[in-house]
């Protein structure tokens, strides 16, 4: 029994995407996850459909790995007006927002299902893109810029597998794919329009919990090929900082496999399978730490290194 | 600790077959699949859990193996052990055995 | 094909055959099949299901969007299998010179000692043990000096816990997330039942190889019954319904006599009218073999017809879970009696009102202020 994909979100059109998500839901496939997706909320049907319509449709009657849903209601309090408020199978994990946030609150509710439930997996807090073959992954604590940096790989050539999970079935080394629109935050979004002046980028949403936001479309190839693992070769911790000087340091192992276990996000809860995982993701790369203020020489060194490693 | 223990009171490391060590270098891993935890140990904590405490030792005898080799154990010395092992304790890596 | 709506029958029946027949549930019809796992998932027992799955061999052979699914909830349960499984070595090592004290395991850890059928794929939570009154201070005192703290509440919840429950507040240690909740009776101080705590001790058995005791199975059994009609909270405590299930059919076959002993026991522990609802839900609901005997014994302590009339339409509607979009205001309402009767049954009526008004002062409090 496998779920019946017959086209992409892109080929319905702007009504038939409305129609579905306000009556059975939207099935659509994300790495390996069945999303069903119900909203009904204005601000939502058109940037949805232009960030995603290179995804798979998963049709109705199916098994899904999530029931989503984004709902328009009015309220009081704390200010008159509307909010849309995000639901996974009728449970509300937070507060309600306001409603021009819809695409945010989707993205990031997303998120929430991913790391709460999907345990059969390593998840590390971490980008990852491929080059030649190989994986690169960036595991880093929220603010250090890997979101900006790996959209930036991914404008210059590198196919994106996440700019947020890591995502490893326990006893492999080989990624797997889970492509999102990026979410680039307040002067991220001019500098990324800067260094790629034809990116395709979502609603510009104001006032969220961290700033302004702006989702970037993954590349299609990305999404395309979003069934293709890519087995680990360099772990690079990055680090954003004004006026940083480059820097791209080898470090110990140790030192790796510490700073890999900081940034996942549920490596305690898997026990010896996440031990063992994190020690042999660490036995097959090699561990960076990356000290950058400009996303071009950031991009360079990455490329050049992967370039140039033959081992 | 505030007083040091009886003589008598041994101490032995969890044994090393329920323990997943990794090595790079001097740095050494260990998981504890019991307890869900990993810790990144010490050269003088990793002797411990490997070999010194690999049958029931008293701290005197302890403090001594770990000493070998380098400077004249000394009380300071001790009381260090002490504290060591004193916490490897309430982790669950070590256990008090009374003599 | 319009979906059914949730908290019907049709919904209902679907949990029940999967948990009567866990085997059946990966060749259902996909849609059946996803609202299934949705509604188990709901009710907890997500990971039940995934390990009798994983143990007929079926995970493998399962599409990659459900095992998936099914895995990560194992991955769960062993998670807080272990964490639970830790805490009672830590316990043990901090009291481990309090030698005469008798630490009984309550609940999910007692199913873990005594590797009940309810153990496998369970979601546990927290520590629970019951332990003397009379030895209360010292464990307490030992825990705070070996690293445990006292959970933070308003003076409001702390004089309530101290003073009235069976338990103190809760405690954790520093360095570990999981609740230890420390009993010295299975019900209130003030409630109307009064099961005597030194029966429970008397009859509890040691654990091969552990600090630690369990009550005796008709006590275990019991416990469960309490803890699930009066223990406050009914949303969604199916899982509470399989635990006495499974337990009933676990002791039958393992526990010589236990029928025979069962109604004496519950007298002898004044729980006889939880004893019947226990019985009588189980056996109604989830099927549980109960001897003919035993049903007719049962009937001379069933509460009056119109009690039982309404415990039979709020029980169901209040156990189930709910996956609505838009609350069902019968399953609220059905919780919400039960929770008021809940506290009736352990406090006397002014005590009762002053704890409601408080409680939702507090709450009332705490919104405003965010």
């Amino acid at each position: 029994m496998t779920a019946v994909i017959s086209s992409r979100i892109g080929d319905l059109s702007p009504t038939e995407v409305s129609c579905r998500l306000r009556g059975r839901g939207l099935g659509i496939r994300i790495g390996p996850f069945d999303v069903c997706v119900k909203a009904s909320v204005q601000d939502f049907d058109e940037p949805f459909r232009r960030l995603y319509r290179e995804y798979p449709i998963v049709e109705a009657g199916q098994v899904f790995s999530c029931h989503v849903s984004l709902r328009d209601v009015w309220k009081l309090r704390p200010r008159l007006g509307r909010y849309v408020r995000f639901a996974v199978d009728g449970r509300v994990p937070h507060e309600d927002l306001p409603s021009e946030q819809a695409l945010a609150v989707f993205e990031w509710g997303l998120n929430l299902v991913i790391a709460l439930r999907m345990q059969c997996f390593l998840m590390l807090h971490a980008a990852v893109l491929e080059r030649n073959g190989r994986a690169l992954a960036l595991p880093a604590a929220p603010g250090s810029g890997k979101t900006t940096l790996s959209a930036a790989l991914a404008e210059r050539g590198w196919r994106l597998l996440s700019d947020e999970f890591g995502l490893l079935r326990p006893g492999t080394t080989s990624f797997l794919p889970v492509p999102r629109p990026m979410p680039l935050k307040n002067e991220s979004i001019g500098v990324m329009q800067a260094f790629a002046p034809g990116l395709e980028l979502g609603p510009i949403i104001p006032k969220t919990r961290k700033g302004t936001v702006a989702h970037v479309r993954p590349p299609a190839d990305s999404v395309l090929r979003q069934h293709e693992l890519a087995p680990v070769r360099w772990l690079v911790f990055p680090e954003w900082r004004a006026e940083e000087v480059l820097s791209l340091q080898e470090v110990p192992s140790a030192e790796g496999f510490m700073r890999l276990v900081t940034n996942a996000f549920n490596y305690d809860m898997l026990g010896k399978a996440g031990f063992e995982t994190v020690r042999d993701l660490v036995n097959a790369s090699r561990c960076f730490r990356l000290s950058y203020s400009s996303l071009n020489a950031a991009v360079a060194k990455v490329t050049d290194l992967a370039d140039k490693d033959f081992g | 600790m505030t007083a040091r223990p009886a003589p008598l009171v041994c101490w032995r490391a969890v044994p090393a077959s329920d323990l997943l060590f990794s090595k790079w270098g001097d740095d050494v891993v260990v998981f504890h699949p019991a307890s869900g935890l990993t810790h990144l140990v010490n050269g003088p904590a990793a002797l411990l859990l490997c070999r010194v405490l690999a049958r029931p030792r008293t701290l005197d005898v302890a403090a001594q193996a770990l000493a070998a080799g380098s400077a004249q154990k000394d009380e300071h010395f001790v009381t260090e052990v002490a504290a060591l092992i004193e916490r490897l304790e309430e982790l669950g890596l070590v256990e008090r055995i009374a003599g | 094909m319009v979906e059914p709506i949730d908290g019907t029958a049709i919904a209902r029946s679907w949990v029940l055959d999967a948990l009567r027949d866990p085997g059946a549930v990966p060749v259902l019809p996909p849609t059946e099949l996803d609202l299934t796992l949705r509604l188990v998932r709901r009710a907890r027992l997500l990971g039940r299901l995934g390990w009798r799955l994983r143990e007929a061999g079926r995970l493998e052979t399962l599409p990659q969007v459900i095992a998936d699914q099914l895995r990560s909830a194992l991955a769960i349960s062993e998670a807080r299998s272990r964490s639970a499984r830790w805490e009672l070595n830590r316990l043990a090592w901090a009291l481990e010179d309090l030698h005469g004290v008798s630490l009984v395991a309550l609940k999910g850890v007692a199913y873990l000692l005594a590797r009940t059928p309810n153990a496998a794929g369970r979601l546990f939570a927290d520590v629970d043990l019951l332990v003397p009154d009379a030895d209360l201070p010292a464990v307490e005192a030992r825990l705070l000096e070996r690293g445990w703290i006292c959970k933070e509440l308003t003076p409001y919840d702390e004089n309530y816990y101290r003073r009235w429950t069976h338990e103190l507040p809760p405690m954790r240690h520093v360095e570990r997330e999981v609740e230890v909740d420390l009993h010295h009776s299975i019900l209130m101080r003030t409630a109307r039942l009064k099961p005597a705590p030194a029966l429970l001790f008397e009859a509890a058995r040691k654990v091969p190889g552990s600090r630690y005791m369990v009550l005796a199975p008709v006590d275990m059994v019991l416990h469960a019954i309490v803890h699930l009609f009066y223990g406050g909270e009914m949303d969604g405590s199916l899982r509470e319904l399989v635990d006495i299930d499974d337990l009933l059919r676990h002791f039958a076959a393992e526990e010589p006599g236990f029928w025979e002993q069962f109604w004496p026991r519950a007298e002898a522990l004044d729980l006889l009218r939880p004893a019947y609802y226990g019985v009588h839900f189980a056996r109604t609901l989830l099927g549980t073999p109960v001897p003919a005997s035993v049903i007719a014994a049962s009937h001379a302590y069933k509460p009056a017809a119109p009690t039982l009339w309404l415990m039979e339409r709020l029980v169901p509607e209040a156990l189930f879970p709910q996956l609505l979009d838009a609350p069902s205001w019968r399953a609220a309402l059905a919780r919400l009696m039960l929770y008021v009767r809940s506290h009736w049954v352990k406090m006397p009526a002014p005590m009762l009102a002053r704890h409601l008004a408080c409680k939702l002062y507090l709450r009332h409090m705490a919104q405003s202020a965010t």
